[in-house]
Protein backbone atom coordinates (compact mmCIF):
# COMPACT_ATOMS: atom_id res chain seq x y z
CA UNK A 1 0.00 0.00 0.00
CA UNK A 2 1.27 3.51 -0.81
CA UNK A 3 1.74 5.73 2.20
CA UNK A 4 3.40 8.80 0.76
CA UNK A 5 2.78 10.95 -2.31
CA UNK A 6 5.41 13.27 -3.72
CA UNK A 7 4.80 15.96 -6.30
CA UNK A 8 7.73 16.85 -8.53
CA UNK A 9 8.07 19.43 -11.23
CA UNK A 10 9.36 17.65 -14.32
CA UNK A 11 10.84 14.66 -16.03
CA UNK A 12 14.33 15.13 -14.56
CA UNK A 13 12.96 15.47 -11.04
CA UNK A 14 10.84 12.37 -11.49
CA UNK A 15 13.79 10.29 -12.70
CA UNK A 16 16.03 11.51 -9.88
CA UNK A 17 13.32 11.01 -7.23
CA UNK A 18 12.64 7.47 -8.41
CA UNK A 19 16.34 6.63 -8.45
CA UNK A 20 16.79 8.15 -5.01
CA UNK A 21 13.81 6.31 -3.53
CA UNK A 22 15.18 3.09 -4.98
CA UNK A 23 18.68 3.80 -3.73
CA UNK A 24 17.47 4.60 -0.21
CA UNK A 25 15.30 1.47 -0.15
CA UNK A 26 12.13 3.43 0.56
CA UNK A 27 8.81 1.73 -0.10
CA UNK A 28 5.21 2.78 -0.57
CA UNK A 29 5.94 6.12 -2.23
CA UNK A 30 4.10 7.42 -5.27
CA UNK A 31 5.95 9.97 -7.44
CA UNK A 32 3.84 12.31 -9.54
CA UNK A 33 5.28 14.65 -12.16
CA UNK A 34 2.95 17.65 -12.54
CA UNK A 35 4.80 18.82 -15.65
CA UNK A 36 5.82 22.36 -14.93
CA UNK A 37 5.40 24.84 -12.11
CA UNK A 38 2.64 26.73 -13.90
CA UNK A 39 0.48 23.62 -13.44
CA UNK A 40 1.18 23.18 -9.75
CA UNK A 41 -1.67 25.26 -8.32
CA UNK A 42 -4.37 23.48 -10.32
CA UNK A 43 -2.76 20.09 -9.78
CA UNK A 44 -2.87 20.60 -6.01
CA UNK A 45 -6.46 21.85 -6.17
CA UNK A 46 -7.44 18.71 -8.08
CA UNK A 47 -5.48 16.44 -5.76
CA UNK A 48 -7.06 18.00 -2.66
CA UNK A 49 -10.53 17.41 -4.14
CA UNK A 50 -9.70 13.95 -5.45
CA UNK A 51 -10.82 10.71 -3.91
CA UNK A 52 -7.30 9.52 -2.99
CA UNK A 53 -6.82 12.53 -0.76
CA UNK A 54 -10.32 12.71 0.69
CA UNK A 55 -10.26 8.96 1.36
CA UNK A 56 -6.82 9.41 2.94
CA UNK A 57 -5.17 6.82 0.75
CA UNK A 58 -1.90 8.61 1.42
CA UNK A 59 -1.02 9.65 4.95
CA UNK A 60 1.80 11.98 3.93
CA UNK A 61 2.19 14.33 1.00
CA UNK A 62 5.36 16.14 -0.07
CA UNK A 63 5.12 18.95 -2.61
CA UNK A 64 8.31 20.08 -4.33
CA UNK A 65 9.29 22.61 -6.93
CA UNK A 66 12.58 24.12 -8.01
CA UNK A 67 13.73 27.36 -6.36
CA UNK A 68 15.30 28.54 -9.62
CA UNK A 69 16.82 32.00 -9.34
CA UNK A 70 14.62 33.32 -6.53
CA UNK A 71 14.33 30.93 -3.61
CA UNK A 72 12.15 33.26 -1.53
CA UNK A 73 9.59 33.77 -4.28
CA UNK A 74 9.58 30.05 -5.08
CA UNK A 75 8.92 29.06 -1.47
CA UNK A 76 6.22 31.69 -1.08
CA UNK A 77 4.52 30.49 -4.26
CA UNK A 78 4.67 26.91 -3.03
CA UNK A 79 3.22 27.91 0.36
CA UNK A 80 0.39 29.81 -1.34
CA UNK A 81 -0.48 26.93 -3.66
CA UNK A 82 -0.54 24.47 -0.76
CA UNK A 83 -2.63 26.77 1.41
CA UNK A 84 -5.06 27.35 -1.44
CA UNK A 85 -5.54 23.61 -2.00
CA UNK A 86 -5.28 22.13 1.50
CA UNK A 87 -6.32 25.13 3.62
CA UNK A 88 -3.17 24.87 5.73
CA UNK A 89 0.07 26.73 5.15
CA UNK A 90 3.43 25.02 5.67
CA UNK A 91 5.50 27.28 7.88
CA UNK A 92 8.99 26.01 7.00
CA UNK A 93 10.57 23.89 4.31
CA UNK A 94 10.37 20.17 5.04
CA UNK A 95 8.33 20.71 8.19
CA UNK A 96 5.02 18.86 8.19
CA UNK A 97 1.66 20.40 8.97
CA UNK A 98 -1.55 18.44 9.44
CA UNK A 99 -4.50 19.09 7.17
CA UNK A 100 -8.00 19.03 8.62
CA UNK A 101 -8.46 15.41 7.54
CA UNK A 102 -5.25 14.39 9.32
CA UNK A 103 -3.04 14.01 6.25
CA UNK A 104 0.48 15.35 6.90
CA UNK A 105 1.73 17.86 4.34
CA UNK A 106 5.21 19.23 3.70
CA UNK A 107 6.72 21.47 1.03
CA UNK A 108 10.20 21.82 -0.34
CA UNK A 109 11.57 24.42 -2.76
CA UNK A 110 14.61 22.52 -4.01
CA UNK A 111 17.40 22.61 -2.95
CA UNK A 112 15.38 23.24 0.22
CA UNK A 113 17.85 25.32 2.20
CA UNK A 114 16.60 28.72 1.07
CA UNK A 115 19.17 29.08 -1.68
CA UNK A 116 18.50 29.26 -5.41
CA UNK A 117 18.78 26.07 -7.43
CA UNK A 118 16.99 23.07 -8.78
CA UNK A 119 17.17 19.32 -8.82
CA UNK A 120 19.77 19.44 -11.58
CA UNK A 121 22.07 21.69 -9.55
CA UNK A 122 22.03 19.46 -6.48
CA UNK A 123 22.66 16.44 -8.68
CA UNK A 124 25.69 18.11 -10.21
CA UNK A 125 26.93 19.23 -6.76
CA UNK A 126 26.79 15.65 -5.58
CA UNK A 127 29.33 14.47 -8.16
CA UNK A 128 32.89 13.95 -6.98
CA UNK A 129 35.34 15.07 -9.74
CA UNK A 130 37.74 12.31 -8.66
CA UNK A 131 35.14 9.66 -9.38
CA UNK A 132 33.80 11.45 -12.45
CA UNK A 133 36.69 12.57 -14.68
CA UNK A 134 34.18 13.34 -17.45
CA UNK A 135 33.05 16.35 -15.38
CA UNK A 136 36.16 18.18 -16.48
CA UNK A 137 35.15 17.74 -20.13
CA UNK A 138 31.54 18.75 -19.49
CA UNK A 139 32.48 21.82 -17.46
CA UNK A 140 35.10 22.80 -20.04
CA UNK A 141 32.50 22.57 -22.78
CA UNK A 142 29.93 24.63 -20.86
CA UNK A 143 32.55 27.24 -19.88
CA UNK A 144 33.58 27.52 -23.52
CA UNK A 145 29.96 27.97 -24.62
CA UNK A 146 29.37 30.65 -21.97
CA UNK A 147 32.40 32.55 -23.20
CA UNK A 148 31.32 32.20 -26.79
CA UNK A 149 27.74 33.28 -26.12
CA UNK A 150 28.72 35.86 -23.50
CA UNK A 151 26.00 34.66 -21.16
CA UNK A 152 25.43 32.01 -18.51
CA UNK A 153 24.24 28.65 -19.76
CA UNK A 154 21.25 27.29 -17.85
CA UNK A 155 22.23 24.72 -15.18
CA UNK A 156 19.82 22.23 -16.78
CA UNK A 157 22.01 22.25 -19.89
CA UNK A 158 25.12 21.31 -17.89
CA UNK A 159 23.10 18.56 -16.22
CA UNK A 160 21.77 17.21 -19.51
CA UNK A 161 25.20 17.22 -21.12
CA UNK A 162 26.61 15.28 -18.19
CA UNK A 163 23.67 12.84 -18.14
CA UNK A 164 24.14 12.26 -21.84
CA UNK A 165 27.83 11.54 -21.23
CA UNK A 166 26.83 8.61 -19.03
CA UNK A 167 25.40 6.66 -21.97
CA UNK A 168 27.91 4.30 -23.48
CA UNK A 169 26.06 4.42 -26.76
CA UNK A 170 23.07 6.19 -28.23
CA UNK A 171 21.72 9.62 -27.36
CA UNK A 172 18.34 9.07 -25.72
CA UNK A 173 18.03 11.52 -22.83
CA UNK A 174 15.26 9.57 -21.08
CA UNK A 175 17.38 6.43 -21.19
CA UNK A 176 20.43 8.34 -20.04
CA UNK A 177 18.45 9.79 -17.13
CA UNK A 178 17.50 6.30 -16.01
CA UNK A 179 21.11 5.10 -16.24
CA UNK A 180 22.72 8.11 -14.60
CA UNK A 181 24.13 7.34 -11.14
CA UNK A 182 24.29 9.99 -8.44
CA UNK A 183 25.66 9.79 -4.95
CA UNK A 184 22.43 10.18 -3.00
CA UNK A 185 24.35 10.12 0.27
CA UNK A 186 26.13 13.35 -0.74
CA UNK A 187 25.57 16.48 1.38
CA UNK A 188 23.77 18.30 -1.44
CA UNK A 189 20.96 15.72 -1.31
CA UNK A 190 20.53 15.86 2.48
CA UNK A 191 17.35 17.99 2.61
CA UNK A 192 15.63 16.01 -0.12
CA UNK A 193 16.84 12.73 1.36
CA UNK A 194 15.42 13.63 4.79
CA UNK A 195 12.13 14.70 3.21
CA UNK A 196 11.73 11.45 1.28
CA UNK A 197 12.60 9.41 4.36
CA UNK A 198 9.95 11.34 6.30
CA UNK A 199 7.48 10.70 3.48
CA UNK A 200 8.08 6.96 3.71
CA UNK A 201 7.30 7.10 7.41
CA UNK B 1 -31.36 29.71 -6.76
CA UNK B 2 -30.50 27.39 -3.91
CA UNK B 3 -27.08 28.09 -2.50
CA UNK B 4 -26.99 25.38 0.14
CA UNK B 5 -28.71 22.18 1.28
CA UNK B 6 -28.30 20.57 4.65
CA UNK B 7 -29.52 17.02 5.23
CA UNK B 8 -29.78 15.65 8.75
CA UNK B 9 -30.75 12.04 9.38
CA UNK B 10 -32.08 11.78 5.86
CA UNK B 11 -31.59 8.38 4.23
CA UNK B 12 -27.83 7.59 4.31
CA UNK B 13 -26.84 11.09 5.42
CA UNK B 14 -26.42 11.60 9.14
CA UNK B 15 -25.23 15.15 8.51
CA UNK B 16 -24.39 16.34 5.01
CA UNK B 17 -23.96 19.96 3.96
CA UNK B 18 -23.66 21.12 0.36
CA UNK B 19 -22.67 24.74 0.63
CA UNK B 20 -21.34 26.06 -2.66
CA UNK B 21 -24.27 25.36 -4.94
CA UNK B 22 -24.14 26.93 -8.39
CA UNK B 23 -26.56 27.12 -11.34
CA UNK B 24 -25.32 23.65 -12.34
CA UNK B 25 -24.57 21.04 -9.71
CA UNK B 26 -23.14 17.72 -10.82
CA UNK B 27 -23.11 14.95 -8.25
CA UNK B 28 -20.65 12.09 -8.63
CA UNK B 29 -19.32 9.24 -6.54
CA UNK B 30 -19.30 5.46 -6.30
CA UNK B 31 -22.45 3.36 -6.08
CA UNK B 32 -24.67 3.51 -3.03
CA UNK B 33 -23.47 6.78 -1.53
CA UNK B 34 -26.72 8.72 -1.98
CA UNK B 35 -26.33 10.62 -5.25
CA UNK B 36 -29.93 9.94 -6.22
CA UNK B 37 -31.05 10.56 -2.64
CA UNK B 38 -29.89 14.19 -2.97
CA UNK B 39 -32.22 14.62 -5.95
CA UNK B 40 -35.05 12.89 -4.09
CA UNK B 41 -34.46 15.11 -1.07
CA UNK B 42 -34.97 18.17 -3.24
CA UNK B 43 -38.06 16.60 -4.76
CA UNK B 44 -39.47 15.86 -1.30
CA UNK B 45 -38.72 19.42 -0.24
CA UNK B 46 -40.40 21.21 -3.08
CA UNK B 47 -42.81 19.05 -5.01
CA UNK B 48 -45.77 18.83 -2.66
CA UNK B 49 -48.49 16.61 -4.09
CA UNK B 50 -46.08 14.93 -6.48
CA UNK B 51 -44.30 13.43 -3.49
CA UNK B 52 -46.30 10.24 -3.82
CA UNK B 53 -44.32 9.36 -6.94
CA UNK B 54 -40.88 10.03 -5.52
CA UNK B 55 -40.15 6.37 -4.80
CA UNK B 56 -40.28 5.58 -8.49
CA UNK B 57 -39.10 8.95 -9.81
CA UNK B 58 -35.54 7.77 -10.37
CA UNK B 59 -35.85 4.10 -9.45
CA UNK B 60 -37.19 1.70 -12.02
CA UNK B 61 -40.58 0.13 -11.30
CA UNK B 62 -40.09 -0.67 -7.64
CA UNK B 63 -41.99 -3.67 -6.38
CA UNK B 64 -44.46 -3.22 -3.57
CA UNK B 65 -42.03 -4.26 -0.83
CA UNK B 66 -39.32 -2.02 -2.30
CA UNK B 67 -41.65 0.93 -2.15
CA UNK B 68 -42.34 0.13 1.44
CA UNK B 69 -38.60 -0.12 2.15
CA UNK B 70 -37.99 3.17 0.37
CA UNK B 71 -40.21 5.03 2.79
CA UNK B 72 -39.04 2.96 5.71
CA UNK B 73 -35.46 4.09 5.01
CA UNK B 74 -36.33 7.75 4.63
CA UNK B 75 -34.89 8.47 8.04
CA UNK B 76 -31.24 7.65 8.79
CA UNK B 77 -30.87 4.37 10.64
CA UNK B 78 -28.93 5.89 13.52
CA UNK B 79 -31.24 8.83 14.11
CA UNK B 80 -32.41 9.04 17.69
CA UNK B 81 -35.77 10.40 16.59
CA UNK B 82 -37.50 9.01 13.52
CA UNK B 83 -37.36 12.37 11.77
CA UNK B 84 -35.28 13.50 8.82
CA UNK B 85 -34.49 17.17 8.42
CA UNK B 86 -33.80 19.00 5.19
CA UNK B 87 -32.73 22.63 5.16
CA UNK B 88 -32.73 24.51 1.88
CA UNK B 89 -34.24 27.51 0.19
CA UNK B 90 -34.40 29.37 3.49
CA UNK B 91 -36.62 26.70 5.06
CA UNK B 92 -35.95 23.99 7.58
CA UNK B 93 -38.43 21.22 7.78
CA UNK B 94 -38.71 17.78 9.22
CA UNK B 95 -39.96 14.76 7.34
CA UNK B 96 -41.22 11.60 8.88
CA UNK B 97 -42.54 8.47 7.28
CA UNK B 98 -44.44 5.90 9.22
CA UNK B 99 -46.10 2.61 8.39
CA UNK B 100 -49.75 2.50 9.32
CA UNK B 101 -51.53 -0.84 9.36
CA UNK B 102 -54.81 -1.18 7.53
CA UNK B 103 -57.37 -1.81 10.20
CA UNK B 104 -60.45 0.19 9.50
CA UNK B 105 -62.94 -0.76 6.80
CA UNK B 106 -62.54 2.75 5.47
CA UNK B 107 -58.87 2.19 4.77
CA UNK B 108 -59.57 -1.21 3.27
CA UNK B 109 -62.20 0.25 0.99
CA UNK B 110 -59.84 3.00 -0.03
CA UNK B 111 -57.17 0.42 -0.66
CA UNK B 112 -59.45 -1.41 -3.04
CA UNK B 113 -60.53 1.73 -4.78
CA UNK B 114 -57.05 3.03 -5.21
CA UNK B 115 -54.41 0.85 -6.68
CA UNK B 116 -50.89 0.69 -5.33
CA UNK B 117 -49.03 3.93 -4.80
CA UNK B 118 -51.93 6.21 -5.65
CA UNK B 119 -51.94 8.78 -2.92
CA UNK B 120 -54.27 11.03 -1.11
CA UNK B 121 -53.59 14.16 0.79
CA UNK B 122 -53.83 14.05 4.53
CA UNK B 123 -54.21 17.58 5.78
CA UNK B 124 -51.91 20.08 4.19
CA UNK B 125 -48.67 18.99 5.76
CA UNK B 126 -48.31 15.50 4.42
CA UNK B 127 -49.92 12.67 2.53
CA UNK B 128 -50.53 9.00 2.77
CA UNK B 129 -49.52 6.42 0.22
CA UNK B 130 -51.22 3.07 -0.10
CA UNK B 131 -48.80 0.21 -0.41
CA UNK B 132 -51.48 -2.47 -0.70
CA UNK B 133 -50.68 -4.17 2.56
CA UNK B 134 -50.14 -0.99 4.53
CA UNK B 135 -49.76 2.73 4.35
CA UNK B 136 -46.92 5.07 4.46
CA UNK B 137 -47.72 8.39 5.95
CA UNK B 138 -45.22 11.03 4.95
CA UNK B 139 -45.48 14.19 6.93
CA UNK B 140 -43.62 17.36 6.28
CA UNK B 141 -43.50 19.43 9.40
CA UNK B 142 -42.12 22.89 9.00
CA UNK B 143 -40.30 24.12 12.03
CA UNK B 144 -41.64 27.60 11.59
CA UNK B 145 -45.13 26.32 10.94
CA UNK B 146 -45.34 27.66 7.39
CA UNK B 147 -46.53 25.75 4.38
CA UNK B 148 -44.16 24.06 1.94
CA UNK B 149 -42.42 26.49 -0.44
CA UNK B 150 -44.39 25.30 -3.43
CA UNK B 151 -43.59 28.47 -5.31
CA UNK B 152 -40.35 26.74 -6.27
CA UNK B 153 -41.14 24.61 -9.27
CA UNK B 154 -39.04 21.47 -9.27
CA UNK B 155 -39.17 19.14 -12.24
CA UNK B 156 -37.44 15.79 -12.60
CA UNK B 157 -36.60 13.94 -15.75
CA UNK B 158 -37.40 10.29 -14.97
CA UNK B 159 -34.41 7.98 -15.36
CA UNK B 160 -36.26 5.55 -17.54
CA UNK B 161 -37.21 8.31 -19.96
CA UNK B 162 -40.67 9.34 -21.02
CA UNK B 163 -43.12 7.98 -23.56
CA UNK B 164 -42.73 9.65 -26.97
CA UNK B 165 -46.36 10.75 -26.76
CA UNK B 166 -45.73 12.57 -23.47
CA UNK B 167 -42.67 14.32 -24.85
CA UNK B 168 -44.63 15.30 -27.94
CA UNK B 169 -47.47 16.67 -25.82
CA UNK B 170 -44.97 18.75 -23.86
CA UNK B 171 -43.66 20.15 -27.12
CA UNK B 172 -47.19 20.98 -28.18
CA UNK B 173 -47.61 23.02 -25.00
CA UNK B 174 -44.79 25.24 -26.21
CA UNK B 175 -44.94 25.41 -29.96
CA UNK B 176 -48.33 26.91 -30.90
CA UNK B 177 -48.46 29.68 -28.31
CA UNK B 178 -44.78 30.36 -27.85
CA UNK B 179 -43.16 30.48 -31.28
CA UNK B 180 -40.03 32.08 -29.81
CA UNK B 181 -39.65 29.10 -27.48
CA UNK B 182 -40.22 26.77 -30.40
CA UNK B 183 -37.50 28.55 -32.38
CA UNK B 184 -35.11 28.41 -29.45
CA UNK B 185 -35.63 24.67 -28.92
CA UNK B 186 -35.10 24.00 -32.59
CA UNK B 187 -32.02 26.22 -32.57
CA UNK B 188 -30.52 24.45 -29.54
CA UNK B 189 -31.14 21.05 -31.10
CA UNK B 190 -29.74 22.12 -34.46
CA UNK B 191 -26.62 23.63 -32.89
CA UNK B 192 -25.96 20.85 -30.43
CA UNK B 193 -27.31 17.50 -31.66
CA UNK B 194 -28.68 17.52 -35.21
CA UNK B 195 -27.26 20.08 -37.65
CA UNK B 196 -29.63 18.91 -40.43
CA UNK B 197 -32.72 19.89 -38.40
CA UNK B 198 -35.12 22.19 -40.26
CA UNK B 199 -38.30 22.09 -38.18
CA UNK B 200 -40.36 20.12 -35.67
CA UNK B 201 -44.16 19.71 -35.90
CA UNK B 202 -46.72 18.12 -33.59
CA UNK B 203 -49.05 16.10 -35.78
CA UNK B 204 -51.29 13.11 -36.18
CA UNK B 205 -49.91 11.30 -39.18
CA UNK B 206 -52.11 9.35 -41.54
CA UNK B 207 -52.88 5.82 -40.36
CA UNK B 208 -51.58 6.52 -36.85
CA UNK B 209 -53.56 6.77 -33.64
CA UNK B 210 -51.53 9.21 -31.57
CA UNK B 211 -50.06 12.61 -32.05
CA UNK B 212 -46.28 12.78 -32.16
CA UNK B 213 -43.56 15.36 -32.75
CA UNK B 214 -42.21 14.97 -36.28
CA UNK B 215 -38.90 16.27 -37.50
CA UNK B 216 -37.88 17.61 -40.88
CA UNK B 217 -34.24 17.22 -41.84
CA UNK B 218 -32.36 18.80 -44.70
CA UNK B 219 -32.31 16.40 -47.63
CA UNK B 220 -35.42 14.53 -46.51
CA UNK B 221 -38.79 15.33 -48.04
CA UNK B 222 -40.97 13.63 -45.46
CA UNK B 223 -40.99 14.43 -41.77
CA UNK B 224 -40.08 11.54 -39.50
CA UNK B 225 -41.02 10.81 -35.87
CA UNK B 226 -38.43 12.38 -33.54
CA UNK B 227 -37.79 8.97 -31.99
CA UNK B 228 -36.11 7.91 -35.23
CA UNK B 229 -33.21 10.27 -34.57
CA UNK B 230 -31.82 8.20 -31.73
CA UNK B 231 -31.59 8.40 -27.99
CA UNK B 232 -29.37 11.47 -27.79
CA UNK B 233 -31.86 13.52 -29.79
CA UNK B 234 -34.88 12.14 -27.90
CA UNK B 235 -33.27 12.66 -24.53
CA UNK B 236 -32.19 16.21 -25.34
CA UNK B 237 -35.51 17.07 -26.96
CA UNK B 238 -37.31 15.87 -23.82
CA UNK B 239 -35.00 17.98 -21.69
CA UNK B 240 -35.66 21.15 -23.69
CA UNK B 241 -39.40 20.47 -23.68
CA UNK B 242 -39.33 20.13 -19.90
CA UNK B 243 -37.41 23.40 -19.59
CA UNK B 244 -39.74 25.35 -21.86
CA UNK B 245 -43.09 23.77 -20.98
CA UNK B 246 -42.64 23.37 -17.22
CA UNK B 247 -40.35 26.40 -16.73
CA UNK B 248 -38.78 24.82 -13.64
CA UNK B 249 -36.77 26.73 -11.09
CA UNK B 250 -34.93 23.50 -10.39
CA UNK B 251 -34.40 20.57 -12.75
CA UNK B 252 -33.40 17.16 -11.42
CA UNK B 253 -31.75 14.59 -13.68
CA UNK B 254 -30.38 11.24 -12.57
CA UNK B 255 -27.54 9.79 -14.67
CA UNK B 256 -27.54 12.69 -17.09
CA UNK B 257 -25.12 11.00 -19.49
CA UNK B 258 -27.57 8.18 -20.26
CA UNK B 259 -28.05 7.67 -23.96
CA UNK B 260 -25.43 10.21 -25.03
CA UNK B 261 -22.46 8.83 -26.95
CA UNK B 262 -19.25 10.23 -25.43
CA UNK B 263 -18.33 12.11 -28.60
CA UNK B 264 -21.67 13.90 -28.47
CA UNK B 265 -21.27 15.05 -24.87
CA UNK B 266 -19.62 18.37 -25.77
CA UNK B 267 -22.51 19.31 -28.05
CA UNK B 268 -25.02 18.06 -25.51
CA UNK B 269 -23.59 20.32 -22.82
CA UNK B 270 -23.21 23.23 -25.19
CA UNK B 271 -26.97 23.14 -25.79
CA UNK B 272 -27.85 22.45 -22.18
CA UNK B 273 -25.75 25.33 -20.83
CA UNK B 274 -27.51 27.67 -23.24
CA UNK B 275 -31.00 26.36 -22.46
CA UNK B 276 -30.53 26.42 -18.68
CA UNK B 277 -29.17 29.97 -18.82
CA UNK B 278 -32.02 31.08 -21.08
CA UNK B 279 -34.65 29.74 -18.67
CA UNK B 280 -32.81 30.61 -15.43
CA UNK B 281 -33.13 27.01 -14.26
CA UNK B 282 -30.86 25.49 -11.64
CA UNK B 283 -29.75 21.95 -12.47
CA UNK B 284 -28.97 19.10 -10.10
CA UNK B 285 -27.72 16.05 -11.97
CA UNK B 286 -25.87 12.86 -11.16
CA UNK B 287 -23.40 11.12 -13.41
CA UNK B 288 -21.08 8.12 -13.42
CA UNK B 289 -19.11 9.46 -16.35
CA UNK B 290 -15.91 11.49 -16.12
CA UNK B 291 -16.28 12.21 -19.83
CA UNK B 292 -19.60 13.85 -19.00
CA UNK B 293 -18.00 15.94 -16.22
CA UNK B 294 -15.23 16.94 -18.58
CA UNK B 295 -17.63 17.95 -21.35
CA UNK B 296 -19.75 20.01 -18.94
CA UNK B 297 -16.58 21.71 -17.69
CA UNK B 298 -15.03 22.39 -21.11
CA UNK B 299 -18.27 23.86 -22.46
CA UNK B 300 -18.77 25.95 -19.31
CA UNK B 301 -15.33 27.50 -19.77
CA UNK B 302 -16.41 28.84 -23.15
CA UNK B 303 -19.28 30.82 -21.59
CA UNK B 304 -19.13 34.46 -20.61
CA UNK B 305 -19.44 35.27 -16.93
CA UNK B 306 -18.89 33.28 -13.79
CA UNK B 307 -18.08 29.58 -14.05
CA UNK B 308 -21.49 27.95 -13.42
CA UNK B 309 -20.67 24.45 -12.18
CA UNK B 310 -20.23 23.00 -8.72
CA UNK B 311 -19.06 19.39 -8.77
CA UNK B 312 -20.00 17.38 -5.69
CA UNK B 313 -18.41 14.02 -4.98
CA UNK B 314 -20.06 11.87 -2.33
CA UNK B 315 -18.08 9.08 -0.73
CA UNK B 316 -17.92 7.09 2.47
CA UNK B 317 -15.94 8.52 5.37
CA UNK B 318 -12.69 6.53 5.64
CA UNK B 319 -13.09 6.52 9.45
CA UNK B 320 -16.75 5.57 9.53
CA UNK B 321 -18.16 3.81 6.49
CA UNK B 322 -21.72 4.47 7.61
CA UNK B 323 -21.13 8.20 7.16
CA UNK B 324 -21.23 9.96 3.79
CA UNK B 325 -18.99 12.96 3.17
CA UNK B 326 -19.14 15.48 0.35
CA UNK B 327 -16.26 17.17 -1.46
CA UNK B 328 -17.16 20.14 -3.63
CA UNK B 329 -14.89 21.44 -6.35
CA UNK B 330 -14.96 23.68 -9.39
CA UNK B 331 -13.10 25.06 -12.37
CA UNK B 332 -9.56 25.04 -10.99
CA UNK B 333 -9.67 21.45 -9.73
CA UNK B 334 -11.24 20.23 -12.97
CA UNK B 335 -8.57 22.03 -14.99
CA UNK B 336 -5.92 20.41 -12.81
CA UNK B 337 -7.49 16.97 -13.05
CA UNK B 338 -7.69 17.13 -16.83
CA UNK B 339 -4.08 18.36 -17.10
CA UNK B 340 -2.86 15.63 -14.77
CA UNK B 341 -5.04 12.86 -16.22
CA UNK B 342 -6.90 12.24 -12.97
CA UNK B 343 -10.42 10.90 -12.73
CA UNK B 344 -12.49 12.99 -10.33
CA UNK B 345 -15.54 10.73 -10.04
Amino acid sequence: MNCGYVFCEGKQDEAVFRAMIDSLGLEGLHVHNYEGKNRLKNALAAFASGKDYTARKYGRVLVTRDSDDDATAAWQSLQDSMEHAFEVKPIAQGVAVAAENGVLLAGLAIPGDGSPGMIESICMSSLDPNSHPELKCVNGFIDCMETLQEQNIHPKTRFNVWVQSQLKKGYNLDKALKEARFDFEAESFKTLRDALRWLAG
Amino acid sequence: MLDYIHFENYRGFSNLKLENLKPINIIVGPNNVGKTAVLEGLAISFTGAKNEHIAQLFRKSPRQEEKSAYWDWLVHREATESIASIQCGGKTFDVRSEMVEIKSPEHQALSKKKDSYTGRWEKSSGFTISLGEGWVSLRKLFRDGTLPPLSTNVVARPSNGAEPESVSKLYNQIAPLNPDGEDEIQGFLKNSIEPRLKRIRYALAKDTKTHLAYVQLEGLQEMIPFTQLGQAFSSTFHLYCLLYAERPDILLIDEIENGIYFEGLDDYWKGLHAALAAKGTQLFATTHSFECMKAAHEEAKKLDGEYPINFIRLQRDPDDSSKIIATEFGEEAMDGAIQQGWDMR
